[in-house]
């Protein structure tokens, strides 16, 4: 049998819809998402690494992979406590806490991004106690045994992106542990209680163990957004050459250079890295894909 | 409408589900197919409703003298109730029943206040008078099968199948529309097959059985002939409760055909006669090792001398009290008639 | 299925009333874990959402409006809206026909496509504008002025294989058209961000339905076809029914993402001012112009955008609990 070939069926209409859905994702997904491919082999395997990792480039890999390996860090450690706390505790104004979780998916990145660059930049609400051009540091200075702390740089600095990064990344987290802590079986922490277990030790000892795929997947996910996020990043950024350039922003940098200078393979440097981008996005789904059926097995077990 | 089933095979890829069955089921009658999960039996009546192909090649459906074997389940004219019923649950119960009447061409269509005559008919009929405005999350389950029922009974089909109509049904509920379906049926006469695993429920209710396992037809018989004269081991197991004894047996009775000494002769609880050792009466010596009594009929385990088994012994209280059996007590078994018929395994 | 989708889409879980376990927590710990979740949802959360209303109004409310009456801004809230109109009911269509041939048909290779129907949320958003300026732009198949390109990477004997079939006659108007300046102006135009737009946000109602109608089984429309309802019949009065809060749920997701696609959107725009800016997209411009109380106040609208829907979806899960 070939690939997508049907068993027969009373219901109709498997044609029309099937043979739409091939025909739209071809167009919208399939077509223009081989362009990248197909571009970026007219280049010599020479240009190509040339294109995709000359020192600059390099140093947006880093930067965007640290970060968001930092912020998915980070996620997974206040996103389980946040899930936890949503599903276990009931404190008034949980329902209003809980939608507010989605938030990241449903302000556009462009409105995070400049909202997030006022908040840390020297004036803002936060930035003026942490920059040190800010109120505080530029009068003051700490001194802790010794060290001379200054203050901390969060916009324009490879902080910001990472808070960016945090922000847009947190849904992920909590929205993948929220099912599974609604699952765990109470029989469970009944049992560690009458063993004798404290509350703390069944919290760690029992719990968390049944948590940590759930949130393993959470962290990839978290991770995967942030390595691919834009808006949300690219105006606290300050996109400095070398420091803090993310690896989408040198891909429309590619795009616009090559754009101007006709070069001999149209676009074929900014597609050199996308293609870098694309094949890290599809090898962090395919983990995910296996977290994912591990934390199920998990969880029947 | 009588159905006929001729030679369906149905494999989904390396599985069979149905290997070359047969079946004829007359006009007017109430038919159940009974067998194990995974026997074949709802493929089959889905493939007789035409929702599922049976493999290209393999037989063909008749209703009647017509040859439905390609014709679109909605144009054959049955009428199928699912397990779960499908119920509408976006639409009333009223209409839920008027659905297969309203979606008709407007050639075909009836009229509003004949859809509505309808719809107050098959309510009266399924005793649910004053629920048409309901909606299904707000019933019962007896009451959602019986919506189910008349909602397929509106298009007047010519014949009704039933996938395990009582099988998500609680005991008590169960064993009442049981019983009222059976009377419904004597009512409309309409040729009706239903699914079941219950065999207790099969042999109630329907004029005929069909016992299916592993992908073929076992027996078919009506449901005191199946019960009282299984053809296969399967059927024997399958119906009842069965003492499989270890030939040779000196509880046998002349007339029994017994063709082999070291065979398996299949005989119900209920068959077997049990006296005391000293009545010394003819048959198979053993010794009671345990007695429930809790209930109108007692249920004794008898252990064999010659230590070939346990055999199981169905009693009535009253003779169980009129004898003074005790664990302990050695007794005398014997088969109450010829065993019908017996199996060398 | 993609995780990536269903931790996006998947509603969550309404609070629960079952009767849970007589153990608890220690007071102490308890407060201590709710107050380090507020804390951080606070400030990373809710402060940014604040910020764009108190960065907006900080020169006044007289500021503030007259942000609006910029002919700019108006165009481009014009084309935000033309943009989600066209792309959401596309991705509405292609959302119910996807699901419909997922979870109503038994076929080979349904993960597979379950799979590439994710794809989008795996893509960065840079990379999926990028992909139209490939197909369309400069040199790209489709794009103007480069007939001799068109399928050239992928078909060399493209024109031999048209002419083995005598349609010459094709080329040369194909080619006219392809060639016109100005005729098919896909990217730094509507079009074309409507087709990125699509693309970032099209995975979401198929998403939200496949699930849903995969619950609900095919019992309900079998039942209908046995009574004798042909196949529009039993999608109108039976699946959408059955299915309508779980598009709107997807509508909604689809809706949010599509008016506030920022990264797709701005690598085809060509940001033309009052032509090819969407509403994001005129953000950005004038926070560049440093008009810092301009770009938050038009912020505020899809700020706005993202609580209208932030209600809306827990009004949908609502709606979804009591079911």
């Amino acid at each position: 049998m070939s690939l997508f070939s049907k068993q027969r069926s009373v219901i109709p209409g498997f044609g029309l819809s099937f043979g739409f859905t091939m025909f739209y994702l071809s167009l919208i997904v399939l077509i223009p998402l081989s362009a990248v491919f197909i571009r970026t082999s007219g280049l010599s395997w020479g240009e190509f690494w040339n294109a995709a990792f000359n020192a600059r480039e390099l140093a947006s890999y880093k930067v965007t992979f640290l970060s968001s390996f930092a912020a998915a860090g980070v996620n997974g450690i206040f996103g389980t406590i946040l899930a936890w706390v949503l599903v276990r505790y009931p404190f008034p104004g949980r329902r209003v806490i809980d939608a507010l979780v989605d938030l990241p998916f449903a302000l556009p990145t462009a409105v995070a991004g400049i909202s997030l660059t006022a908040i840390y930049s020297k004036n803002g609400w936060i930035g003026k106690w942490l920059d040190p051009e800010g109120v505080f540091f530029s009068v003051n200075q700490i001194n802790l045994f010794g060290l001379k702390f200054e203050g901390i740089k969060v916009a324009y600095s490879a902080l910001g992106i990472f808070v960016a990064m945090t922000f847009i990344g947190l849904p992920f987290v909590v929205r993948t542990l929220q099912p599974v802590i609604e699952e765990l079986e109470p029989e469970l922490e009944e049992a560690a209680s009458t063993l004798g277990a404290s509350r703390l030790q069944a919290l760690y000892k029992v719990i968390l163990p049944q948590l940590v795929p759930a949130v393993l997947t959470g962290f990839a996910l978290a991770f995967a957004r942030a390595l691919g996020e834009y808006g949300s990043i690219v105006f606290i950024s300050g996109n400095q050459p070398n420091k803090t350039e993310i690896t989408p922003f040198r891909i429309i940098t590619k795009l616009e250079e090559s754009n101007a200078a006709g070069a001999a393979v149209p676009y074929a440097t900014a597609t050199a890295v996308a293609v870098v981008m694309l094949v890290a996005s599809f090898v962090l789904l395919f983990l995910i894909n296996l977290l994912q059926k591990w934390s199920r097995r998990h969880q029947e077990a | 409408m009588s159905i006929t089933a001729t030679n369906i095979t149905k494999t989904f890829g390396n599985y069979t589900a149905l290997n070359a069955v047969n079946l004829h089921v007359p006009s007017g009658k109430l038919i159940a197919l009974l067998g194990p999960s995974g026997s074949g039996k709802t493929t089959l009546l889905r493939i007789i409703a035409g929702l599922e192909f049976a493999d290209q090649g393999s037989g063909n459906i008749l209703f009647g003298d017509e040859d439905v074997t390609n014709v679109p389940p909605g144009k054959r004219g049955v009428g199928f109730v699912f397990q779960h019923y499908a119920l509408f649950r976006h639409l009333s119960v009223a209409e839920n029943i008027a659905f297969g009447l309203k979606v008709r061409k407007r050639a075909e269509r009836p009229d509003k206040a004949t859809i509505a005559a309808r719809v107050k008919e098959l309510l009266h009929l399924i005793q649910l008078e004053d629920l048409g405005g309901r909606y299904p999350a707000q019933l019962s389950g007896g009451q959602r099968q019986r919506v189910a029922l008349a909602r397929a009974l509106a298009v007047q089909p010519k014949v009704l199948l039933l996938d395990e109509p009582f099988g998500a049904l609680d005991a008590k509920v169960r064993r009442d529309l049981r019983r009222w379906l059976r009377n419904f049926h004597d009512e409309i006469h309409l040729t009706t097959v239903f699914v079941t695993h219950d065999q207790e429920e099969a042999l109630e209710i329907a004029d005929e059985v069909v016992i299916m396992n592993q992908a073929r037809v076992e027996q078919v018989g009506i449901p005191q002939e199946v019960y009282d004269r299984p053809t296969t081991p399967f059927v024997h197991k399958f119906l009842g409760n069965v003492n499989q004894i270890v030939l040779p047996w000196s509880g046998l009775i002349p007339g029994t055909n017994v063709p082999q000494e070291d065979g398996i002769a299949f005989v119900r609880p209920h068959d077997i006669e049990l006296v005391h050792f000293n009545t010394g009466r003819d048959g198979d010596p053993a010794q009671v090792v345990d007695i429930h009594a809790a209930g109108p009929v007692a249920k004794v385990a008898v252990k064999r001398n010659d230590g070939k088994g346990i055999v199981d012994v169905e009693l009535s209280r009253a003779y169980l009290d009129q004898i003074r059996l005790r664990e302990g007590d050695h007794v005398l078994l014997r088969v109450r008639r010829p065993v019908a018929t017996d199996y060398a395994i | 299925m993609s995780p990536v989708a269903t931790t996006i889409t998947t509603p969550a879980l309404a609070v629960d009333n079952r009767p849970r376990s007589h153990i608890h927590d220690p007071a102490w710990l308890r407060w201590t874990l709710i107050s380090l979740a507020l804390l951080f949802l606070l400030s990373f959360l809710l402060l940014p959402l604040a910020a764009v209303f108190a960065e907006a109004l900080r020169n006044g409310i007289k500021a503030y409006f007259a942000a609006f009456e910029d002919s700019d801004a108006l165009a481009a809230i014009r084309l935000t809206l033309i943009t989600t109109a066209i792309s959401v009911p596309a991705n509405v269509v292609f959302g119910v026909a996807a699901a419909w041939a997922i979870t109503k048909f038994d076929f080979r290779g349904k993960s597979f496509l379950i799979t590439l129907i994710d794809l989008p949320f795996a893509v960065s958003p840079v990379i999926a504008g990028l992909i139209f300026v490939l197909v369309f732009g400069r040199h790209g198949w489709f794009g103007p002025g480069n007939m001799e390109h068109l399928f050239a990477p992928i078909a060399p004997g493209f024109k031999e294989f048209v002419s083995g079939y005598g349609l010459d006659w094709l080329l040369g108007p194909l080619a006219e058209w392809m060639n016109e300046p100005g005729m098919l102006p896909v990217l730094f135009a509507t079009p074309g961000i409507v087709l990125a737009t699509i693309f970032v946000s099209f995975p979401f109602v198929a998403r939200e339905l496949i699930p849903l109608m995969q619950a609900q089984g095919r019992d309900e429309e079998l039942t209908a076809i046995t009574l004798g309802a042909n196949g529009w019949q039993t999608f109108w009065r039976v699946t959408l029914p059955n299915i309508k809060w779980g598009l709107f749920y997807g509508v909604i997701l689809c809706n949010a993402r599509a008016m506030g696609e920022f990264g797709a959107v701005s690598v085809v725009s060509g940001k033309i001012r009052g032509e090819t800016n969407t509403l994001p997209l005129h953000v950005e411009i004038l926070y560049n112009e440093y008009n810092s109380v301009g770009a938050f106040a038009i912020a505020t609208l899809l700020a706005m955008l993202a609580i209208v829907t932030l209600i809306a979806k827990s009004f949908t899960e609502w709606k979804f609990a009591k079911k």
